[in-house]
C-alpha cells in the first residue's frame, strides 16, 4: 500500500492555487481566512468564489484551500455602465 | 428650500418606489470614471442620489493592500448600493456577478442587470438579458434591468418580474440624449413598474426630457463624471431631474403650430 508520507514532507511544503487568475503559492493547510490575511485582505469588504461557487463569509475560517483550487476574490469598484478604472475582469 | 406653495407641491409621498423602498431622489448615479474617491463622494453628495451603482472586480492581489475601498466612501447605511453587472457579455457571467454581489453586501438582493452584446455600441444582448433576468428573479433577486428602448422587450422584462425597467436613452457613455422619446413614452405608458432612463444622458436638459416623458428616474454616470466640473454637473442634474419631474406632474401645455396671444384682445385702446 502506498502511503502518503505526510510526516516526511518538509514544513515549508507548499501548493498552488489559482487566485484571481494568478498561480499563487499557498502554504499547506491554509484556510481561506488565512489566505485572505496573507494577501492583506483580512477584514476587507470582499466576496469569495471557490471553484465557481460562492463561498459564504461564515465558511472562510473552516474552508481549507486545496491544491489546484480556483479562487476569485472581488470587491466593489467605481462603475456605472462600464468601469474605466480597472479593466481586469474575473471572467 | 422650495418656493412652491404647499398646496401645489408634489406630495411627500410622491416618491420613487423600488423593491419595497421609497426614494425621494429620482437621480441614480454611477461611480465610474472619477478622478478619485474624494471626487466620487463630492459628486454623489451634490447629486442628492440615494441609489448608487457600483461594479465588481477582482481585488488587487499583493499590490496596493492599503487601497481605499469604495464601500468606505459610500456607506451602505446611507446609500442603497446597486451592484451592477457592467462588462458582462453572457447571462452566466451576469448571474455570477450578482451572486458575488449578494455575498459582498450580506444578502442584499437589489441588482442592476446588464448583459452587453457588442463592444462598439454596448447595446444590450436582449436574449441573454431575458434569460439572466428570469433566473435572477427566480433566485430571489430584485432586478433593475438595463435594456434597449424596445417597448415589447420592456413589457416582457416586467412580466418576468423585474422591479424596474431601464431603457437606454442613447448608447452608454455617448451623451447623445433621448434619441427615441416616443419609444420611451410608450414604455412608460405601458409599465406598472418604474421606468428609468439608463445611459445616454449628456447634460441637464437630457435628464429633464427623460423626466418630462414620465420616467420614474434617470441613472447616469459619464454625464457627471466626464463633465469639466463633475460636482457642479451633479448639482445641475439633481435640479434637472426635479424640474423634469415637476413639469411632468404639472402637465405641459399642448404644442401649437401658430401663435396664441397671451394678453386679452378685448379692451385695447389702440
Amino acid at each position: 500500500m502506498i502511503q502518503c508520507a505526510a510526516h516526511l514532507k518538509p514544513s515549508y511544503m507548499r501548493m498552488n492555487a489559482l487566485i484571481n487568475g494568478r498561480t499563487t503559492d499557498v502554504p499547506e493547510g491554509s484556510s481561506v481566512s488565512d489566505l485572505l490575511e496573507q494577501l492583506g485582505l483580512g477584514g476587507k469588504r470582499i466576496a469569495v468564489e471557490l471553484n465557481g461557487e460562492i463561498l459564504p463569509r461564515s465558511r472562510h475560517a473552516e474552508q481549507r484551500v486545496a491544491d489546484g483550487d480556483r479562487l476569485e476574490i472581488v470587491h466593489a469598484i467605481g462603475g456605472g455602465s462600464l468601469p474605466a478604472s480597472n479593466p481586469e475582469t474575473y471572467q | 428650500m422650495t418656493t412652491v406653495p404647499a398646496e401645489v407641491r408634489p406630495s411627500a409621498r410622491e416618491t420613487l418606489h423600488i423593491a419595497g423602498r421609497d426614494y425621494t431622489s429620482r437621480l441614480l448615479v454611477g461611480t465610474g470614471k472619477y478622478k478619485d474617491h474624494q471626487e466620487t463622494r463630492l459628486a454623489i453628495e451634490a447629486s442628492g442620489a440615494e441609489i448608487v451603482t457600483v461594479a465588481l472586480r477582482r481585488t488587487n492581489i499583493g499590490q496596493n493592500p492599503g487601497e481605499p475601498n469604495l464601500l468606505d466612501v459610500l456607506p451602505p447605511d446611507r446609500y442603497t448600493i446597486l451592484p451592477n453587472t457592467a462588462g458582462c457579455y453572457t447571462a452566466k457571467d451576469a448571474i455570477r456577478t450578482c451572486q458575488l454581489a449578494r455575498e459582498l453586501l450580506d444578502g442584499h438582493s437589489l441588482v442592476k442587470l446588464e448583459v452587453l452584446g457588442d463592444e462598439k455600441t454596448l447595446f444590450p444582448d436582449i436574449t441573454a438579458t431575458l434569460e439572466a433576468a428570469e433566473k435572477l428573479v427566480r433566485d430571489g433577486f430584485d432586478v433593475m434591468v438595463y435594456t434597449s428602448d424596445d417597448p415589447i422587450v420592456a413589457r416582457r422584462l416586467e412580466e418576468i418580474g423585474c422591479v424596474a425597467v431601464m431603457p437606454l436613452a442613447a448608447p452608454i457613455g455617448s451623451g447623445l440624449g433621448v434619441r427615441n422619446p416616443y419609444n420611451i413614452l410608450e414604455i412608460v405608458e405601458n409599465a406598472k413598474v418604474p421606468v428609468l432612463v439608463d445611459a445616454g444622458v449628456g447634460t441637464a436638459s437630457d435628464a429633464a426630457v427623460a423626466m418630462e416623458l414620465g420616467c420614474g428616474g434617470v441613472l447616469m454616470n459619464t454625464a457627471i463624471a466626464a463633465a469639466r466640473n463633475p460636482v457642479l454637473m451633479a448639482s445641475a442634474m439633481r435640479k434637472a431631474v426635479e424640474a423634469g419631474r415637476e413639469a411632468f406632474l404639472a402637465g405641459r401645455m399642448p404644442r401649437r403650430r401658430y401663435a396664441s396671444a397671451s394678453s386679452p384682445l378685448d379692451g385695447t385702446f389702440f
